[in-house]
């Protein structure tokens, strides 16, 4: 932290020469005295650096510009240079070494509110805010940082859910942990600006309390899947019994209008006929007997009996209908009489 | 020559002098001066000082904010729950007169804070729940604060010339075994979630698709009480159709339809038999009609 510009011993001792006078020697020594007293008269500030300047050990000047700057001489003044402008990040609960995660879980496991035990780590960007609180304030400000961070984060978690905590709760938990850090480090004067605080993970435990955190993921992806399956099943099912119903519905109204039409086609018929008959009843009648009888008849075996119920005088019709018919009919006799008589 | 020499060293001589009694106090440290070993001044503000060449030393003692990590604490909480508790704690010298006369050492200091830490977090935490030593929060406040409070009392009543600013809970934990047995709860946990997962989808299918089920048998039944009101209205439109064109003529309605029935009952090969006194058969008899 303090500065390099010290006594510089360049050309202190210059090589003895008995030759050399006293004089020459104390000349040569103060040269070399004011090259090392303008040596400690300059000094630089980078672009992301401040300055303090100390008077006798007094704060009284912070140099904020960068370049090459002049101060009075060692021991008078001195300067400390500190980082003021830069962006500075603080790892909890891993350690970037060589661009690989390293877990401290020292640091990463801890206890939620109900019990369980959770793995965070988080990632604190701060930056210098006020200089001289910074320098003199406090011993070792990483270590300050570091510690007041672990306990922020721990007492947001000790008082959230694990639930909460791995799912939605990441946002929330960064903004109490950033509030409580500030808080600390306000506490502490340590001229410290939190920025942010950034959770890489807020997960369970790595390995089998993982594996069934991951377990019920997957459980609840397949109740959805089941789910989608029975939509997709009363997607497939409602739209066909609709259908099947409207069918029906087709079906009934075909048949009504079937039958309406049949009996109008019949109506229309019969009033024909009827027109017929009602001008000549008695013609008209036999014509419809005899015109029914004609085609009847020539496919039927008729039996004239004597009206007494016998059938010993039966006109052998029967037989000569077949022998006139034999190829056509088949051998079996036709059913039992279904008519009356006309 | 000799003459020379004498002014040489004791133009060195003073110069050493000079030197040793000038000393400069920065902004963050306590100089004690110190005689003999018993403290004369303390410079606390920072400058330019002098003091007596050799009589007078100065001792350097630190004005910011030192933090001390204690070591971890076993602790059986009130409900008998073990837990691992580690804090640290923020303190700083504010009277180095004190502090000379009592610790001397800054290493004597943070031996004495830890001892008053673990004492004061022993006996509050045993008092208290589990849960509310996790979330801090107790019926009384911020569980950090009453315990910095305690310590710091502690300290002020030893004159120690220290001030605790802050005690924290930096980390909780569990005795390895312990933990154990969270872990192996909270993998229960997690397996009968899931199971309520699983269940839940297969309720949740079944709730869906008996409703389809239903929802279909139902419009089908609909549809075919439906076709039947519309199958009847025809027939009634039929009936009445008939009814208008029959009922003109009963008698002739009869023989019309009878006919017309022969034709699709008689019209394969019927046996008929027929009287011979028939009016058909008359005629073939040659009786006429």
């Amino acid at each position: 932290m303090e500065n390099p510009q010290g006594n510089s011993p360049e050309g202190r001792q210059p090589p003895p020469q008995i030759t050399w006078s006293t004089k020459k020697t104390v000349i040569i020594f103060l040269v070399a005295l004011l090259g090392a007293v303008g040596w400690s008269m300059v000094y630089t500030v980078q672009e992301q650096e401040q300055a303090a300047i100390m008077t006798f050990g007094k704060y009284t000047a912070t140099q904020s510009s960068s370049g090459l700057h002049f101060k009075l001489p060692s021991p008078i003044q001195r300067v400390i240079i500190v980082p003021a402008n830069l962006q500075q990040k603080l790892q909890v609960g891993y350690r970037e070494v060589d661009g690989n995660m390293i877990p401290v879980e020292e640091e990463s496991l801890m206890i939620t509110g109900d019990e369980n035990i959770v793995s965070a780590d988080a990632v604190v960007e701060w930056k210098i805010a006020s200089v001289r609180d910074f320098l003199y304030n406090i011993e070792r400000p990483e270590h300050f940082l570091r510690n007041a961070a672990s306990a922020a984060i721990r007492s947001v978690i000790g008082s959230t859910k694990l639930d909460f905590a791995i799912t939605e709760g990441k946002t929330l938990i960064q903004t109490d942990v950033k509030a409580k850090l500030e808080q600390l480090m306000l506490q502490y004067n340590a001229g410290i600006q939190v920025i942010d605080v950034k959770f890489q993970d807020i997960e369970p435990p790595e390995g089998q309390v993982q594996q069934a955190f991951k377990d019920v993921t997957n459980a609840r992806e397949e109740k959805n899947t089941k789910i989608n399956q029975a939509q997709k099943y009363v997607n497939d099912r409602l739209p066909k019994a609709r259908g099947e119903a409207q069918a029906l519905i087709e079906q009934a109204n075909g048949q009504k209008q079937s039958r309406i039409l049949n009996a109008q086609g019949d109506v229309a018929k019969f009033n024909a006929v009827y027109e017929e008959f009602v001008k000549n009843p008695q013609v008209t009648k036999q014509r419809l007997i005899l015109e029914t009888l004609e085609s009847i008849l020539p496919n039927a075996k008729i039996v004239i009996t004597d009206g007494k119920g016998t059938t010993i005088n039966t006109l052998p019709l029967n037989e000569l209908m077949r022998s006139t018919r034999a190829e056509n009919t088949s051998g079996a006799a036709a059913a039992a009489t279904q008519g009356g008589t006309p | 020559m000799k003459n020379k020499t004498t002014y040489i060293v004791s133009l060195i001589i003073l110069a050493v002098l000079s030197v040793n009694a000038v000393f400069i106090v920065p902004e963050n440290e306590y100089n004690v001066v110190l005689q003999f070993g018993e403290a004369v001044r303390i410079h606390d503000k920072p400058g330019v000082y002098v003091k007596v060449p050799f009589i007078e030393t100065v001792t350097v003692l630190p004005k910011y904010q030192k933090i001390y990590d204690n070591n971890p604490t076993t602790i059986l909480t009130r409900d008998k729950k073990p837990i691992i508790v580690d804090n640290y704690t923020v303190w700083r010298i504010n009277e180095p007169q004190k502090f000379l006369r009592s610790l001397r050492t800054i290493a004597a200091a943070e031996s004495r804070i830890g001892d008053s830490v673990y004492n004061a977090v022993r006996r509050k935490l045993s008092e208290r729940e589990y849960g509310s030593i996790i979330s801090e929060n107790t019926s009384r406040g911020d569980l950090n604060t009453e315990i910095t409070k305690e310590v710091s009392e502690v300290v002020f009543r030893q004159n120690y010339g220290i001030q605790v600013i802050d005690v924290r809970i930096k980390r909780t934990d569990l005795p390895e075994e312990n933990k154990e047995s969270v872990y192996n709860r909270m993998i229960s946990d997690r397996q009968s979630i899931a199971a309520g997962y699983l269940s839940e989808g297969d309720e949740q299918s079944r709730k869906v698709t008996s409703n389809a089920d239903r929802q279909a048998q139902e419009l089908l039944a609909t549809a075919q009480a439906e076709g039947k009101k519309i199958i009847a209205e025809g027939e009634r439109e039929a009936a009445r159709i008939y009814n208008n064109a029959y009922g003109k003529d009963a008698a002739f309605y009869g023989l019309y339809r009878t006919l017309e029935s022969y034709l699709t009952t008689l019209n394969k090969e019927p046996v008929i038999m027929m009287s011979i006194d028939s009016p058909y058969a008359s005629i073939l008899r040659g009786v006429q009609p």
